[in-house]
Formats: C-alpha cells, sequence, structure tokens
C-alpha cells in the first residue's frame, strides 16, 4: 500500500479510537471485556460500472478479516476489517474481479427499553470502503473504483440472554458520505495501480466528493448466530450505489465463520 | 430453517445487479455540419440501402462487437453513413485510437522527410540522436529509420510490458530505457510489431528537428484538416508517443483517411507529400508469420490487405481507418481502446468481415 493511503488510514482510525476514548471513559466503573476474533467466509458479489458498460457481473468471492470489540457497562466498541477477493463474470462469460477493502469502526450504547425483548444498541459507525473493480475484457488497463468514506447510523438487537440462540442483528445506514469515483475521461494509457495487483488502487488520484442520498445509497444488515461461546456465523448483506459520475453499484451476500482468538 | 433458506436465496438474488442496454439503435443518417464534410445519400453512389442496413444491424447488435463506438463511411469523399451505437455525442468527443497513431507518426514522418531534416531511411539512428542513448553494444548502432519503420530494429520489448514500464515505471530516460533491451535479431532481420520502434522515430523526429511529433502534427497535419479538438499523450519526458496516445474525433479520423485516400491532397492542397504516401501503404517488410493466417502485409506503419487492393491503420480494440482506393473507400470505426480482442475487441479480420458486404457488393 502506498504512503498516502496509509498514512489516511491510520489517522481515520486514529479518530475513531479517539472519539470512541472519550465515550468510554465515562464509565471508569465497570467491567471492560476485549475480544479478538478472525474470520473468513464466501460470498456471492455482484459489480457494475456504467462507466465502462452496463452489464452487471457477478460472481463467487472470498472474504477475510477481523475484528476488535471492547464491552464497557453500557458501551460497545467495535473495529472491524475485512478483505475480499471476488470473480466475476457477466452474462457474455466476460471475465472481471473485484478486490474491496472495508474497515469499519463502530461505537454503541444500549437504549434500556424493552428489555425482555433482547439487548438494543445504537450509535456511530465510520465505514471507510474501497471497491475497486477491474473488468479486464473491457478495459484491461484501468481500475473502476468505488471508494466511500461515510459516518452511518449503526444499531443492533441482541436476543434475550434467556435466549437458547445468540442471534445478533446489525443494521448500518450512511448519514454522511464522501464519494471518490473515476473521472468520466481517462486519457492515462494504463493506470498505475495495475502494476501492483491494484494495492495502490490509484489513490492519489482519489478526490472525494460529498454526495447527497439522491447521489448515492447504502445499506449493511448483517445478523450473528454465535454456535458456541468462541465461534459465530455472520450473514451479512451490503449495497452500494452511487450515481455518480455514472451510475455504479456493488452488492454482496456473504457467509463468514467468526473465532474469538483472545478474550482479555 | 426453512425461514433461513428463504431468506439467504432472498438476499442471494438481491445481490445480483440487472444488465441495461449498452448499445443504441442508430439510424445512420449523418447530419450535415460546418466541419468539412459534405453529407450526401448513399443512393447517390449505387450503395445499396440493404447493404448498410446489414452492416448497422451488426454493429448495433449487443451480441458481436461489444465495444464499438461508431461507423463512417465515406464514399467518393462524401459521408455517407455515420452509426454512433453506444452514445451520440461520441461523435463530438474524442477517444483513443491506439495504434492507428503509427499510422498518423507514418504521415508526420513524411513531412519531416519533405521539409528536408532526414535524408534517407537508410540513415542509422546512431547517427541522428545522442550517442550517450546507445549501450556499448556495436549491434544496436546499426539500427536504421527502415528498421524503426518496418518494425525490424531487433529490441526485445513486447507490447505488454512496454506500457507497464515506460507509461507506469517511468524510467528516467525512456530512450535509454528502450536501447537497453536485449535484441532478439540482428537490426533488420525479423518482424516484431510492437510500439517501441515507432516511439523510438517520434523521439528522433523531436530531436532532429526540435518539434515533438504533436507539434509537427498539429502545425502540418491537423491545421490543414480543420482538427482542433484532440489529445496526444506523451511518456514521462514529454516525447509523445508514437506508438499510441492520439486520441481524435471519429470523424477528424475520416479526414485522415480521406487525406491518404487523395495521395496526401486536403481542399487542393499537398499537405503530405504523395510519393511518400504511395511508398508508406506498400509492401515494406517481410512479416514472417505474422500477416501469413489473414494474407495481410505491412508498409510503413499501414496494415495492407491484398485481397482487397486496401490498406489500413489499425488501432487495439477496434479502432480502423480502412481505405480502398479503387472503390475511393473510406471506412472508420472506432471502438473501447482497451478491450480484450479476443473476447470483446475487434479484431482486423473481424472488421474485415463486417465490411465485407460493402466491398463486394
Amino acid at each position: 500500500m502506498n504512503k498516502i493511503f496509509l498514512r489516511r488510514f491510520i489517522t481515520y482510525i486514529s479518530i475513531a479510537l479517539i472519539l470512541s476514548g472519550f465515550a468510554l471513559s465515562e464509565d471508569r466503573t465497570s467491567t471492560k471485556v476485549n475480544t479478538l476474533d478472525w474470520n473468513i467466509g464466501l460470498e456471492l458479489a455482484s459489480f457494475r460500472d456504467d462507466l465502462i458498460v452496463p452489464l452487471g457481473f457477478h460472481g463467487p468471492g472470498v472474504i477475510v478479516g477481523s475484528s476488535f470489540q471492547r464491552l464497557q457497562g453500557d458501551w460497545q466498541l467495535d473495529m472491524s476489517f475485512s478483505y475480499k477477493f471476488d470473480i466475476l463474470f457477466n452474462r457474455f462469460s466476460h471475465l472481471g474481479i473485484a478486490f474491496s477493502v472495508d474497515a469499519n469502526p463502530s461505537l454503541l450504547k444500549t437504549i434500556h427499553l424493552c428489555e425482555n425483548r433482547g439487548n438494543f444498541k445504537a450509535g456511530l459507525a465510520l465505514p471507510y470502503k474501497i471497491n475497486n473493480f477491474f473488468p479486464f475484457f473491457w478495459d484491461d488497463a484501468h481500475l473502476y473504483w468505488f471508494t466511500i468514506r461515510s459516518a452511518a447510523v449503526a444499531m443492533e438487537w441482541t436476543s434475550p440472554a434467556a435466549s437458547k440462540r445468540d442471534i445478533t442483528l446489525h443494521l448500518e445506514i450512511p448519514l454522511f458520505t464522501q464519494t471518490s469515483r473515476p473521472p468520466v475521461y481517462r486519457h492515462n494509457k494504463q493506470d498505475p495501480g495495475l502494476a501492483y495487483w491494484g494495492f495502490q488502487s490509484t489513490e492519489a488520484k482519489r478526490q472525494y466528493k460529498s454526495v447527497s442520498w439522491a447521489d448515492y445509497q447504502s445499506v449493511r444488515i448483517s445478523g450473528e448466530y454465535s454456535s458456541t461461546p468462541k465461534s459465530s456465523w455472520i450473514l451479512e448483506f451490503e449495497y452500494d450505489h452511487a450515481a455518480i459520475p455514472k451510475d455504479a453499484w456493488a452488492i454482496s451476500t456473504s457467509l463468514r465463520y467468526a473465532r474469538k482468538f483472545r478474550s482479555w | 430453517m426453512r425461514q433461513i433458506l428463504l431468506l439467504s436465496l432472498l438476499l442471494i438474488v438481491s445481490s445480483c445487479v440487472p444488465d441495461d442496454s449498452f448499445k443504441i439503435n442508430s439510424d445512420y443518417v449523418p447530419e450535415q455540419l460546418s466541419d468539412g464534410w459534405e453529407v450526401t445519400s448513399p443512393d447517390s453512389f449505387g450503395i445499396s440501402a440493404s447493404v448498410l442496413e446489414e452492416i448497422n444491424a451488426h454493429i448495433i447488435s449487443e451480441d458481436e462487437f461489444f465495444n464499438a463506438k461508431s461507423l463512417l463511411i465515406i464514399k467518393e469523399g462524401h459521408l455517407v453513413f455515420e452509426s454512433y451505437v453506444r452514445d451520440p455525442a461520441d461523435r463530438d468527443r474524442y477517444g483513443h485510437v491506439q495504434s492507428a497513431t503509427k499510422s498518423i507518426n507514418s504521415l508526420i514522418t513524411g513531412i519531416v522527410f519533405s521539409e528536408g531534416y532526414l535524408d534517407s531511411l537508410d540513415q542509422k539512428l546512431y547517427n541522428l540522436i545522442p550517442h550517450d542513448k546507445f549501450p556499448a553494444n556495436d549491434d544496436k548502432k546499426n539500427i536504421t529509420l527502415r528498421h524503426l519503420m518496418t518494425m525490424k530494429s531487433g529490441l526485445n520489448f513486447d507490447n505488454d510490458d512496454f506500457s507497464m514500464e515506460i507509461y507506469v515505471g517511468k524510467p528516467e530516460d525512456p530512450i535509454r530505457y528502450i536501447l537497453n533491451k536485449d535484441l532478439y535479431d540482428q537490426p533488420g532481420e525479423s518482424f516484431y510489431y510492437r510500439d517501441c520502434d515507432p516511439h523510438l522515430l517520434s523521439y528522433t523526429i523531436g530531436y532532429v528537428t526540435g518539434k515533438s511529433l504533436e507539434d509537427w502534427a498539429v502545425q502540418r497535419l491537423f491545421s490543414p484538416l480543420g482538427i482542433s479538438d484532440y489529445y496526444w499523450d506523451s511518456d514521462p519526458t514529454g516525447t509523445s508517443m508514437g506508438g499510441h496516445g492520439v486520441h481524435v474525433r471519429p470523424r477528424d479520423l475520416a479526414k485522415i483517411g480521406q487525406l491518404v485516400l487523395d495521395n496526401g491532397k486536403w481542399n487542393g492542397i499537398q499537405v503530405v507529400d504523395s510519393t511518400w504516401i504511395a511508398q508508406s501503404t506498400s509492401l515494406q517488410t517481410d512479416m514472417g508469420d505474422w500477416g501469413e493466417e489473414n494474407g495481410w502485409e505491412y508498409g510503413h506503419y499501414w496494415w495492407l490487405i491484398p485481397e482487397w487492393n486496401a490498406f489500413a491503420a489499425w488501432g487495439h480494440g477496434g479502432n480502423f481507418i480502412f481505405i480502398k482506393p479503387d472503390q475511393e473507400l473510406v471506412i472508420i470505426m472506432t471502438a473501447l481502446p482497451d478491450t480484450n480482442d479476443e473476447m470483446v475487441g475487434t479484431t482486423l479480420d473481424k472488421f474485415q468481415e463486417l465490411i465485407r458486404p460493402l466491398i463486394e457488393s
């Protein structure tokens, strides 16, 4: 990854940690529980970018990720990171690939209402997603990216403690978003990022723009089923649509297996 | 369990983005503009409407010519057919013509020769550009302008690597970098189509004349033809790309085709020497296996189609200036420039099949 990306990423995570630190410091008397987990899974992804061709590219992909969670009194801090790689085909069997990086810090607070029906939390998430789409049968020289950084409202419901199955549902809807998309016309013969399997991701060219709901819609819904105290299954649906400078979609449904490897 | 399965199925179905049409139904009747082209009905030249309908049906089909953007037919100097199959706005928008740039490079080299800056195609590159560009290898000092124009420099630098190394890798001195590549054969021995030879020619013209290929184009080629809306890419040190990089509008590409058909003349003015055009569009090199399968030959950066007594500029993706002098015919095709030729792009043989009904009618 190049230095610009790394610097922005570290700044972003630091801001999230500092903000959450203020919140958590309010409640010093409660017991803290920290957990770290890793997760791995499969997904079905779909990309379409009308900057190149209005054809949907669909296919399977793999996800690897890790997350950190701190529970302290009514507060819950989550920090997740995942990398996805998809192999996609359109209806003519034209091949493309997609690779996405996703960082998602969130801070939630328990809302005490109807506690017999489960534990409800709400708060703020700061998702940062880089969706890179490389439809190389249609364009073998340029990346089609779709990057977002948002402030989103996040809600989480966990089944009552007495329930036989521990199920958690999570919903995120962005309130304020900045996106970066490629320009409509590119004169460069080749994107430099392609020399490094796209990890540079043409980051230097990314010009973020604030977008309204009309230009960007997104939702992330997940359900987590804890089969044992140390492991769980997560079913997640993500939808992103940007209307600028032309329509683009990134949609996926994933099933992941997560396992805690450290608690303290 | 059933609910979970249903939910999973619903999510999987929701994960598929639907397709939209990527072609439009063009009526292919050109509009008369004040851009130097006279629009005339194809009937006036005895061109059958059914032939044009058949060609248009292929080009607007979503099952073939996937990346096509436009097709223009010029008969006896008149624009008779103009079809924009992705976006009508492509008429007024320039696009990358990829290796059709090489043929434009050839025309400009002809102008530079006419101006006396170069004496002979057999001049050695070593005697034209700074000696410190060359490594110690003596064999490379035998590379001539003719070798560059016939893809026979012998330098081992494949196109798949060229853009990545020159454009992305940005060597401090691209010319020295190219000349430091190994030789796969002695200069003048083997045909090997790639971008490094025309790029060396572009640098040589820039060094010898003090004006870049783009400067020459603007002053001596584009200006007389009324081409003002264009873009010409350059390497990291400012040398106009010699093997690709020209972006022009389809009607402007057609003007270049008509100029060549008219032996270098446009509106009565001799822009490029007619002898040079005759020479560069006739057989100049033995291609070995390269054109054998399709019967193609190669001039000075022009592809020759002996079967039809025609020749063409051919850019990756499907960007063509096709010229058939005995029928006074110029055909232009433009396409998305960076597609995979096997699966999405249009190669010269596919293009020939597209226009065959017109050629053989």
